[in-house]
């Protein structure tokens, strides 16, 4: 059937829609016995209801059969079950919405087991409760969700690991995706990367990066349209039906999309702030990432900055992370990152040797493995410790004093060469920004409006990935230090903007095999919200949910929290 | 045309996850659990870290998504039997286990009530007991009561059966097969705590007062078995000053050589249990390697080093001992930062102990690839075999939501492969 046509079925279904109701009282868990379930029964009778029945365990098989007996043999369509709460039985009580309503009065939880049993105060709250499940049902009708067409297309921002992986991955489940990266070329971090962190088991070797791989798969791939040097500039619309306008060579296209996934990745913290940690002051300390693409320019040989080769090379971990002046969190990958570049230094000399100052060493689960493999490489030297001072050594060098190491005294040392271990910071953060200085929830400017009823200070979001016509402001919501993260353990992908998913490390900071695998998940819900869209339902935590508001037009107000509230101005 | 489903081999909050994702996106979904309830370990779990939020909030919410959809199917006291075939198209054979309380049950515990045995309660390891008829725990999904055969008397006693008002106690059931075909297998077979009797130098086995952390978790449940109370195993005296193990058997050549990646992070929350209970009067800490909290979980350690009443040291703990005459614990611990050598007296001990894969002793049926410490490797597994949550690598709950979210994509793609043929 098409789905007209099937809207139209249902359609008909409707009109011919002539309630009949059965009533079914449980008198299990001591509703029997704490209420005159006679009286209760009048009730209906009152009603003239001709299906009126009672169970002493309402749940169980029996009584569940006949509900589905009246509903088969006695054309029962409007269903009141008076048991326990709503919340219970969900499963038990279930009938199919586009046929059937049903009403549960709840008779245990909020009677006879809160209220004293027999009382006559308690035979009143029930009988008024079942009065209004009665109300309810009779103004009640099968639902009749909205279907609209929908468009089963991904759109992907950011070309780098994660955004590649989601790319590829909902490709690989059917759908048509549109990938968009601002860089003329895809691959992000990953394809600046010397060597990539032990990504596969048994975590203790690091390897060439697989990144060329999968830009060849993106590129090959006939569900994918790629567009390098392009940004969104506006996104219109609701799940299943955006409408998002791409800029590039200086023209715009707007592409209908169901589902977005926002994976733009990180930048490092802006070293020109570390300064204490002789960052812009000797010109022999360098960053991690100014390590990596020192490096990789350099195929393997480690040089400095000053052209000359460096043998004994320090790295500071912690270099503005965890530290509140800073980046309060942990990067989570700079340790690994320091011992990936700690191989680097030995491999490019027998007598080369690296130094890992650290707090704590972070190599979380099987990364132990690779944790490992360094401490047995004899070049590589580690230690627990905090720096004292940094001046500038002889030859440009550097002497590093450390102290609260493992070793119970304070000790200088000098290397050719010092590394600092920085940070990422989230894309979300716009340039320019820095994660100290974030409004509340949006990522924006303070705007004071003068009001009748004093000052209202808002923040008023800076729009530059996203760019959404919405109510609520441009661009994610974050929850802190700028991530657009989940807010919930057992759900990392809830998202406060439906039918867009953040992925990877513009999401927690992350490795890249850890963005990959993110990636899946965040493509699994991007498909998951067209899915049950184009069925009219609603996804998690409503998920199933067909229902929709309807406006009564007569009773409305005009308090206009409607129109303020909705993010899609539907009521504009 | 319905596409092929995808069978999720364990029912805790991988599984789970993996399998309600999945037919949430459309696929059919088969969980097969072998305890006689879903969730696994973090039903175990008081609370978790960094929100201290308790665990069934989550589980509730996706055992109501089980429920009310009815493409995911799920069996409890189930085994996989055996698994042929390949992507698209493995037939598995699973042995679904009498559980003897059919669907009738009520979970009204009148059969508890008459029952003559007791039995050591699992959920609570051990630390209390059950009926030979019980409920597996307060919050079980399914709600229904179980029976234990080995302790059970069996026909001959059938107190139980007499008690049962709802014809719900069937002794004599019997095991059934089920054949289940799917386009994909997902093992989120999970952990077990790694057994501290192994680590020699710590000797859990033969001090009352050393607990492990999953222990600690029950303690200071409500409904655990000392009703959230956190005291000794010795002699019930409420702990005032604790402390914790890190890397008890982790990173360690003679036990587990990984890190288990979540420990550091439950024992910082473990310090709150107490810390909480007893404000004033309360001491924790934390002896450790390296502190592990990484991206945002620093700030759920910065709060823990602002409390003064938390100390923590770094330095492996060397030995542990008892001091028969309080049942005290003496730990013996080389200060790296410190002094060297040193010891301290703790009214309690608990173990900061790994996780090791399930499947690590316990090979499950397939044509599985694990790595060399039993996680399991799904990139060198046949294709269609996919791995979520801890039996995939040593990780935290939302990252292990997050690969059961990856693997429910994963089963899509599988099964989309064979529709499209």
């Amino acid at each position: 059937m098409s789905e007209e046509a099937k809207n139209e079925a249902a359609a008909e279904e409707k009109e011919e829609f002539t309630q009949k109701i059965g009533l079914y009282i449980c008198t299990g868990c001591e509703i029997g016995d704490a209420l005159d379930i006679d009286a209760l029964k009048k009730i209906g009778e009152i009603k003239k209801l001709e299906n009126i029945k009672t169970h002493e365990f309402l749940c169980s098989q029996d009584g569940a059969q006949i509900i589905k007996d009246d509903i088969n043999n006695e054309g029962v369509n409007s269903i009141v079950v008076a048991a326990c709460s709503m919340r219970v039985n969900t499963d038990v009580f279930s009938y199919d919405p586009l046929k059937y309503v049903t009403e549960r009065v709840n008779l245990r939880e909020q009677v006879v087991w809160t209220h004293e049993p027999g009382d006559e105060d308690t035979q009143m709250l029930a009988e008024d409760q079942l009065r209004i499940g009665l109300a309810r049902i009779a103004k009640a009708e099968p639902m009749d969700p909205e279907i609209e067409p929908i468009t089963r297309s991904v759109l992907v921002i950011g070309g780098g690991v994660a955004g590649l992986t989601s790319a590829l991955e909902s490709a690989g489940a059917g759908y048509d995706v549109v990938l968009v990266e601002k860089e003329a070329e895809l691959g992000g971090w990953s394809r600046k990367m010397h060597k990539m962190l032990p990504a596969k088991p048994p975590f203790d070797n690091i390897g060439p990066s697989d990144i060329g791989e999968k830009i060849s798969a993106v590129e090959g791939n006939d569900r994918i349209k790629v567009m390098t040097g392009a940004a969104v500039t506006k996104t219109e619309g609701a799940p299943g039906l955006y409408k998002v306008t791409i800029s590039r060579n200086g023209g715009e296209e707007t592409v209908d999309i169901g589902s977005i996934i926002m994976a733009t990745g990180w930048r490092p913290y802006d070293a020109g702030n570390l300064e204490h940690l002789g960052y812009g002051k000797f010109k022999n300390v360098v960053t991690n990432v100014e390590m990596e693409e020192m490096v990789a320019a350099n195929d393997g040989k480690i040089l400095r900055p000053d052209g000359s080769v460096a043998k004994k090379v320090a790295f500071l971990q912690c270099a503005g992370s965890r530290d509140p002046e800073h980046l309060p969190y942990c990067s989570s990958v700079c340790c690994l990152t320091s011992l990936k570049q700690a191989t680097y230094v030995t491999e490019s000399d027998a007598d080369a040797e690296a130094y890992i100052i650290y707090k704590d060493m972070r190599t979380p689960g099987l990364y132990e493995n690779y944790y490992e493999a360094a401490q047995d490489n004899p070049g590589v030297m580690l230690t627990k410790g905090e720096i004292v001072s940094i001046e500038e050594g002889a030859d440009g060098g550097v002497s590093i004093e450390i102290d609260h190491t493992m070793l119970g005294e304070k000790v200088r040392f000098d290397a050719d060469m010092l590394v600092l271990a920085t940070g990422m910071v989230t894309n979300m953060v716009p340039e320019g920004r820095t994660i100290n200085d974030l409004t509340p929830d949006y990522i924006g400017q303070w705007k004071e409006t003068e009001t009748p009823d004093g000052i209202i200070k808002e923040v008023i979001a800076d729009p530059h990935i996203l760019n959404l016509e919405y109510r609520q402001g441009p661009e994610m919501p974050y929850l802190s230090y700028g991530f657009p993260d989940s807010h919930f353990v057992c759900f990392p992908y809830e998202t406060r903007r439906t039918g867009i998913y953040a992925a990877g490390t513009v999401r927690a900071p992350m490795t890249a095999m850890q963005s990959a695998s993110d990636a899946g998940g965040a493509a699994l819900k991007a498909i998951q919200c067209l899915e049950l869209t184009s069925e009219g339902k609603a996804v998690h935590p409503r998920v199933g949910d067909m229902t929709y508001p309807e406006i009564n037009f007569t009773n409305c107000t005009q308090c206009r929290r409607c129109t303020v509230e909705c993010p899609f101005g539907t009521l504009d | 045309m319905a596409d092929k489903g995808v069978l999720v081999v364990g029912g805790g909050i991988s599984g789970t996850t993996a399998a309600v994702e999945a037919a949430e996106a459309g696929l059919e979904s088969v969980i097969v659990e072998k305890n006689p309830y879903l969730g696994g370990r973090v039903a175990q779990l008081y609370r978790y870290f960094p929100k201290l939020c308790p665990p069934y909030c989550g589980l509730e919410i996706n055992f109501r998504r089980v429920k009310n959809n009815p493409r995911v199917t799920q069996y409890t006291l189930a085994e996989v039997e055996s698994v042929s075939g390949s992507v698209g198209d493995f037939n598995v054979t699973v042995k679904l286990n009498p559980r003897y309380v059919n669907e009738k049950c009520t979970a009204c515990g009148d059969c508890a009530k008459v029952c003559p045995v007791e039995r050591p309660n699992d959920f609570n390891y051990g630390l209390d007991t059950t009926k030979a008829i019980y409920l597996p725990h307060d919050l079980a999904f399914p709600m229904r009561y179980v029976v234990d055969m080995n302790a059970c008397k069996g026909e001959s006693c059938g107190e139980c059966v007499k008690a049962c008002k709802y014809d719900a106690i069937d002794l004599g059931m019997q095991a059934e097969t089920k054949e289940i075909n799917a386009a994909s297998i997902v093992y989120a077979t999970g952990w077990k705590p790694y057994d501290a009797a192994r680590i020699e130098n710590l000797n859990a086995d033969s001090i009352d007062n050393v607990i492990t952390n999953v222990v600690m978790e029950r303690m200071a449940a409500p409904n655990g078995p000392t009703g959230g109370k956190i005291v000794r195993p010795s002699d019930g005296k409420e702990v005032k000053k604790i402390a914790f193990a890190q890397c008890a058997g982790s990173r360690d050549r003679n036990n587990l050589e990984y890190c288990s990646a979540v420990c550091c992070m439950a024992s910082l929350k473990q310090a709150t249990y107490l810390r909480e209970k007893s404000p004033e009067d309360s001491e924790a800490t934390i002896f450790y390697i390296d502190l592990r909290a990484p991206g945002k979980y620093e700030d759920f350690l910065r709060k823990l080093e602002d409390d003064e009443k938390v100390t923590l040291r770094k330095g492996k703990v060397a030995k542990i001992e008892e001091d028969s005459a309080t049942g005290d614990v003496i730990v013996t611990l080389e200060d790296v930062l410190g002094d060297g050598k040193m010891t301290e007296t703790f009214d309690m001990v608990v173990l900061a102990t790994g996780m090791e894969p399930s499947v690590a002793s316990d090979k499950p049926a397939g044509d599985v690839a694990l790595e060399e410490h039993g996680f399991i490797d799904a990139d060198a597994s046949p294709d269609g075999i996919f791995a979520a949550g801890v039996a995939r690598r040593p990780n935290d709950v939302a990252e292990s939501v997050q690969g059961a979210t990856g693997a429910a994509l994963k089963s899509l793609q599988s099964a989309r492969e064979v529709s499209n043929v």
